[in-house]
């Protein structure tokens, strides 16, 4: 059968940047799947995209769909037929839609709820001419775009409005029409530098004829000319410069050509917090910026065009142009943010709305300093900075550097903290205290930094879950996802002892104190706490460890309260899982619940010795007298584990020996209180029933 | 190439006078952006075509920087382009608009950037661009979407170019004052000699001397003046109150008389007056027949409308 490469281009207008690497892929990934269920064999997926075009290639795809047997089903034996056998106007009507005359050559269907005629048939596979259409149509109308749009006198949605398809197979165009453009081999080049049409003759000379009409049409071969170039101008400028990968990529889905200028500011700039200068030259004009071998902020910028300019330094001063105001107002708003003290600015944060039904920032801000002076206490570091801290962190909310660059929250208050004279580790508390900003971000240290970003954190998920802010399905306005995550990420990185369940109540407690008619809002920290412990899920997904072992060390007696130590736990048995002693704690704990389920463990008696009868009873009691001791003296999580593997031998001859379930309910209830006793040792490290062993 | 300010004006004018839009005058009432004109507001509602071009002052009070900044002033010039249906050149069209300024594109970077607009008290959406030119936003550029709550259909394409900062790269200063608006017989007239003293004057009626308490006053007013001609089947009387409450809205922000939440409020208000402006306009459109309309696109609105009720 004849195989050939398949090249669907779409030209649009310019693609948003930040989904051009969505697109790409999803188109890519729908026409395979396409094919794929449409039974065209193929080779293998190429993907390509600028803003302009989407493009995909597939290689060596068979020219017909594989034959295959349709099944119709028609209608129930009892429909189909009279009761004499007779076929009936309802089985005549769907012969005749399947093309045939005679009823013996249908089949039978049967399933428990009855039978009926079928109708199958041996298709002969059709070809790729015929199929295009519908595999590229389904592929785009199903590409996911959160805001699609319409334009001119159309009805159809797309991302941005499209201008022209090419559609090859081989050499040979493919006939498609979709948003009422008929596909060809035409193409397009840069917008300027080659705005004529370029034949495509196939997909294999795609990118080159692309190349020779400027236009890279690989993403990734996009990013490695920029990356490249820019450090190529980085090095003339004896420059360092860092390649954010996410600029990179924002960067490369601006330009079809990438071309590299640099550019310079006024050196009196510098004395702007450098934060603020690479916010300007970064959201704002998506520019690079350099640090000097000191790591020092340089007066340069690297911009990445889409131009071979005939006169490049029209081009560089026309950027140096649009950055200069851009610094002049950063210049201008910091001068006047440090007229006035932040203490000057806390007034103004009672104007400021948190949430509404909640209160002001101002409030939040003393509660945060209430809860992260507890924090502080029950963790051994200044309560009292702490509690500055947590008055202070929220005033830079008011000032004009943060509402121009709102990016800069907090890092502008320990900016503007130090120029008060505040403390140092208050400085750098208020500065750290929204991070984790996301993923790959790091978190504040140990100290008043992490108990301000705890404090934080926890007041705005308590609060804001009892005005029903709670995220729903992919609706997380207020990030609480985010910050609950946060909460786990400060205190595992910092291995912090704190109680999480404690903190909570503090929240709540701290909340209720800010704002009399608060007391008829129901702040359910039952809730928060589940919240937060579910998000330990995505925690140890990402380090390869599976949720049922998180989901057991969750259901420790009491449920996690020292995160860290719940840490220690999860890796230990993650790393033990499969080990024998573990599976044996988890049989042993399985049978343990089993004899315990339906008794109130609560209202068993003491365990009282004179009623044992034998050794194995004396012995369960002694050895675990002796682990409750070495588990509490026990240094780390796996001399724990180890301790309760220990027990298993005693408690198995215990259950060989000894019979729990005898009449006497005095001897009973005594040896169900031994078995409980076992379980709750084991329980105080997890829940092992729940390991999915393999 | 457009070499003073009123050049420019003259030379888009011209521009897109031949490309069919007609050209008309700015709107005799304060509003933050040409959008509001009724020539784009109002004509974006319902399937009739329209194509226009004028210039639109702006007014955004809280933008006042008693003309020291270089580039950010209080009242400014729009150049607003719509043309409905959105031609499948619409961007060419442009881009040759730049060209007839004397702009060259293989010297200048000029990129399509994303940014999608959206106007809360307008209730109106779209989705497009700013243009950049070697990196300064020079132009906006939108495909309307919504416009007060209506779909808009067929769709208005809308170029709005700043006037101001496109002149600073024609004529190479770095600040709006060293503009030169025109040369006359007797010299030079630069922007400052044209509007310095009144950037002066209204950052400081803006900021501290336009009145809370008529403002607020006026703000209400028109509120009900717009649902009282609404009552009455007058959208475009209704309209003007709309612009009315919105600069009045606009004063008392600048005033900082509102705080965060009365905020959200005014911006829901003003919504919904423009809303309910919106579809009486398209309703005394509907009586009149879309006289403007395609057939094929009249048809689809009548059914849809009908469908609706």
């Amino acid at each position: 059968m004849r195989n050939e490469d398949l090249l669907i281009e779409i030209g649009t207008e310019e693609l948003p940047p930040g989904l051009l690497k969505t697109l790409i892929t999803e188109m890519a990934k729908n026409l395979g799947r396409e094919l794929d269920e449409e039974g065209f064999g193929f080779k293998e997926i190429k993907l390509y995209g600028t803003p302009r075009r989407l493009a995909t290639i597939v290689t060596s795809v068979s020219e017909r769909q594989a034959e295959r047997q349709i099944e119709r089903r028609g209608p129930s034996i009892e429909v189909a037929f009279s009761k004499t056998g007779q076929p009936t106007r309802a089985l005549e009507g769907f012969l005749k839609s399947c093309g045939i005359a005679d009823a013996d050559a249908l089949g039978r269907l049967k399933s428990d709820k009855g039978e009926w005629v079928v109708f199958r048939e041996n298709q002969k596979g059709k070809c790729i001419t015929e199929k295009i259409q519908g595999i590229v149509e389904r592929s785009l109308t199903r590409l996911s775009v959160s805001r699609p749009m319409r334009w001119g006198s159309r009805r159809e949605e797309f991302v941005r409005p499209v201008h022209w398809i090419v559609a090859l197979y081989g050499r040979e165009v493919l006939d498609v029409e979709l948003f009422g453009c008929k596909s060809s081999d035409i193409s397009y080049g840069h917008r300027f530098m080659h705005p004529e049409p370029i034949c495509i003759n196939s997909a294999e000379e795609y990118v080159e004829t692309c190349r020779a009409a400027k236009v890279i049409v690989d993403s990734g071969e996009r990013e490695e000319i920029i990356k490249g170039k820019v450090r190529e101008e980085a090095d003339k400028l004896d420059g360092i410069v860092e390649l954010e990968e996410a600029l990179v990529e924002e960067v490369s889905g601006l330009v079809e050509w990438p071309e590299v200028l640099s550019g310079k500011f006024e050196e009196r700039f510098l004395a702007v917090p450098k934060e603020a200068l690479i916010s300007a030259m970064k959201k704002h004009q998506r520019y690079f910026h350099l640090r000097t071998e000191k790591g020092e902020l340089m007066n340069r910028f690297i911009a990445v065009t889409n131009i071979i300019s005939k006169n490049p330094a029209v081009v560089i001063a026309g950027n140096e142009r649009v950055i200069k105001p851009r610094l002049t107002d950063a210049e201008f708003f910091f001068s006047k943010d440090i007229e006035g003290g932040l203490e000057e600015k806390l007034h103004k944060l009672e104007k400021v709305v948190f949430q509404s039904e909640i209160g002001s920032y101002k409030e939040k801000a003393i509660r945060v300093s209430d809860v992260a002076s507890f924090i502080s206490r029950k963790a051994g570091w200044d309560q009292k900075k702490a509690a500055r801290a947590g008055l202070l962190c929220k005033a830079d909310l008011v000032s004009d550097m943060v509402e121009e660059f709102p990016d800069l929250q907090g890092i502008m208050g320990g900016y503007y903290a130090a120029l008060d004279g505040e403390d140092n580790e208050i400085c750098s508390a208020i500065k750290c205290h929204y991070m984790p900003n996301g993923a790959g971000d790091d978190t504040p240290s140990a100290g008043i930094g992490s108990a301000l970003a705890i404090a934080d954190k926890l007041d705005t998920l308590v609060s804001i879950f009892a005005v029903g802010g709670a995220p729903t399905g992919s609706k997380d306005p207020y990030a609480l996802r985010r910050q609950a995550l946060g909460v786990i990420r400060i205190i595992l990185a910092n291995k912090l002892d704190i109680d999480i369940k404690e903190c909570l109540v503090e929240t709540r407690r701290a909340i209720l104190k800010s704002r009399e008619e608060l007391v008829r809002y129901h702040f359910d920290i039952d809730e928060v706490y589940e919240f937060i412990m579910e998000r330990l899920g995505n925690v140890y997904q990402d380090a390869g460890i599976e949720s049922d072992v998180v989901k057991a060390v969750r259901g420790q007696q009491g449920g996690i309260r020292d995160l860290s130590e719940a840490d220690e736990h999860i890796k230990v048995i993650h790393a033990q899982k499969d080990s024998v002693n573990l599976r044996c704690l988890v049989a042993l704990s399985k049978r343990v619940a089993n004899i315990l389920s339906g008794v109130d463990e609560e209202l068993l008696p003491s365990i009282r010795r004179e009623l044992y009868e034998g050794d194995a009873e004396r012995n369960l009691d002694n050895r675990m007298q002796e682990a409750e001791e070495q588990v509490a003296e026990a240094g780390d999580a796996e001399a724990v584990l180890e301790i309760l593997t220990r027990q298993a031998p005693v408690v198995e001859e215990y259950f060989e020996k000894v019979l729990v379930m005898v009449e006497e309910e005095e001897k009973r209830l005594n040896r169900l209180a031994s078995v409980a006793r076992v379980k709750k040792l084991f329980l105080a490290v997890a829940d092992f029933r729940v390991l999915r062993l393999s | 190439m457009a070499r003073t300010f009123q050049d420019l004006v003259l030379a888009l004018q011209k521009y897109w006078s031949k490309e069919g839009c007609i050209i008309m005058q700015p709107f005799d009432l304060e509003m933050g952006a040409g959008t509001f004109h009724p020539a784009t507001f109002l004509r974006a509602i319902g399937p009739e075509n329209w194509s226009a071009a004028y210039v639109q002052p702006c007014r955004r009070p809280t933008d006042g920087r008693y003309g020291e900044n270089p580039n950010r002033y209080q009242y400014y010039y729009q150049f607003q382009v719509v043309m409905k249906p959105s031609p499948t050149d619409l961007q060419e069209l442009y881009l040759k608009s730049l060209k007839a300024l004397g702009i060259d594109p293989l010297i200048h970077d000029i990129r399509f950037v994303e940014d999608n607009w959206e106007s809360p008290s307008l209730g109106a959406w779209g989705l497009g661009w700013e243009v950049w030119m070697d990196g300064m936003e020079i132009t906006q550029f939108t495909y309307f979407q919504q416009v007060g709550g209506q779909e808009c259909y067929p769709v208005m394409g809308e170029i709005t170019y700043g006037l101001e900062r496109l002149a600073l790269y024609l004529q190479e200063v770095e600040d709006f004052q060293e503009l030169i608006w025109t040369e006359t017989p007797e010299g030079k007239i630069t922007y400052a000699d044209v509007f310095h003293q009144y950037e002066v004057e209204m950052s400081a009626f803006n900021f501290d001397a336009a009145s809370v308490k008529s403002l607020n006053e006026q703000f209400n007013f028109c509120e009900t003046e717009v649902n009282r001609l609404l009552s009455i089947d007058l959208p475009l009387p209704a309209y003007e109150y709309v612009l009315k409450a919105s600069h009045a809205f606009n004063l008392l922000d600048s005033r900082r008389a509102i705080s965060v939440t009365e905020r959200q409020r005014f911006i829901l208000r003003v919504r919904t007056l423009s809303r309910a402006v919106a579809s009486s306009y398209l309703e005394s459109r509907r009586i009149a027949g879309f006289p403007l309309a395609e057939d094929d696109a009249r048809e689809y609105v009548m059914k849809e409308l009908k469908n609706a009720k």
